[in-house]
């Protein structure tokens, strides 16, 4: 039964951008390894053991020579899946494991289901605990901000758990190495018409997750790269 | 006051031009020119102050020195501009050339 289960998920690639995350990313990993076989860690240019606490895990990895940005790495193992002809769905997973891969099988049953193109996690669907006002508010804020722009409604914009298939990969195309590819992958459902849905997920906030979490002082380079590209189509 | 209004139309246009179409020979040509211009502009107005006042007048922005204000404005929010839009496109460049290493890398780690 098992073995039968693997298989089935042969064609999912489970994308993790890593930026030092040598102390949590095999707690992570662990608790992927179990469900489904195809991992790709992206390393942006880490200078902590991370890539070798993946490696010697015995899976498989990704380099970026320098660091690039969580954009730059999604859209590198993006690719990475893209050139291996079995992978059929994408999934997009933090390394510091606020995520619960219980959802990303919920969320491919209903993107099949529903022949959708994309799926994204929302935490305010589902759960997040343990997170602070602060960071509530200003993830509100990011929605609201980017409902208005975009065109897209959704209720969590900044959620790094997505699973989509092989098509979205393929248009996906992130040109915005930062924090600032949220928004981009907002745009694109937009530009290329991908049937999209949220999913309400659980997102648990650690003493870990919230130390390694970008600042918030940076939703104003997001907000300005939002509003520059609006502007000058750059 | 509708110079002024016109000015800032042609200056946004201008802008949204320019930045939109980085890169072509035909913009750099256009670039080049325009810094010249401004280049000119400024030896003249040093070499003879009255030439400022006599132009602000005729476009009726009030006294020379606010003309040169005014220019220089636009002068110095073109740079920041244009070199933000730079910046970016060196960065996306950097990105591919960096993805495309760490890809050959991993492929030439698995064939091994």
């Amino acid at each position: 039964m098992h073995d039968i289960i693997i298989v089935m998920k042969q064609n999912v690639l489970i994308a993790i951008p890593a930026y030092n995350e040598g102390e949590q990313i095999v707690s992570t990993i662990e608790s992927i390894t179990k469900r489904y076989p195809n991992i790709i860690v992206i390393d942006d240019g880490s200078v902590d053991n991370t890539v070798d606490m993946v490696e010697g895990m015995g899976v498989e990895c990704v380099s970026h020579p320098i660091n690039l940005g969580q954009g730059a790495a999604i859209q590198t193992g993006i690719e990475y899946g893209l050139s291996r002809p079995d992978i059929e769905y994408f999934v997009t997973f933090d390394a510091d494991g606020q995520h619960r891969i219980e959802d990303v099988e919920k969320m491919l049953d209903h993107l099949k289901k529903n022949k959708l193109d994309i799926v994204l996690g929302s935490r305010f669907l589902g759960r997040a605990e343990n997170i602070s006002w602060q960071k509530k508010s200003l993830l509100k804020l990011a929605v609201k901000f980017s409902n208005l722009t975009s065109g897209v409604k959704l209720t969590d914009t900044h959620n790094g758990l997505r699973v989509f298939n092989r098509r979205a990969a393929e248009q996906m195309n992130l040109q915005m190495s930062d924090f600032s590819h949220a928004s981009e992958i907002i745009n694109r459902i937009r530009e290329e018409n991908l049937k999209y849905d949220e999913y309400p997920v659980t997102i648990v906030y650690t003493e870990y997750s919230r130390s390694k979490g970008q600042s918030m002082i940076n939703a104003i380079n997001v907000g300005f790269d939002a509003i520059f590209h609006k502007v000058v189509g750059k | 006051m509708i110079f002024q209004a016109l000015l800032l139309i042609v200056l946004v246009l201008l802008f949204g031009y320019l930045l939109r179409s980085r890169g072509s020979s035909k913009v750099r040509a256009y670039k080049k020119l325009f810094l010249v211009i401004v280049m000119v502009g400024a030896v003249v107005a040093v070499l003879y102050p009255g030439v400022t006042s006599n132009i602000a007048k005729i476009v009726g922005v009030g006294r020379g020195a606010d003309l040169v204000f005014y220019v220089t404005t636009v002068v110095v929010l073109f740079t920041l501009l244009n070199d933000y839009v730079k910046d970016k496109e060196e960065d996306r460049r950097t990105v591919k050339l960096a993805r495309k290493v760490a890809l050959l890398e991993k492929q030439l780690k698995n064939s091994k």
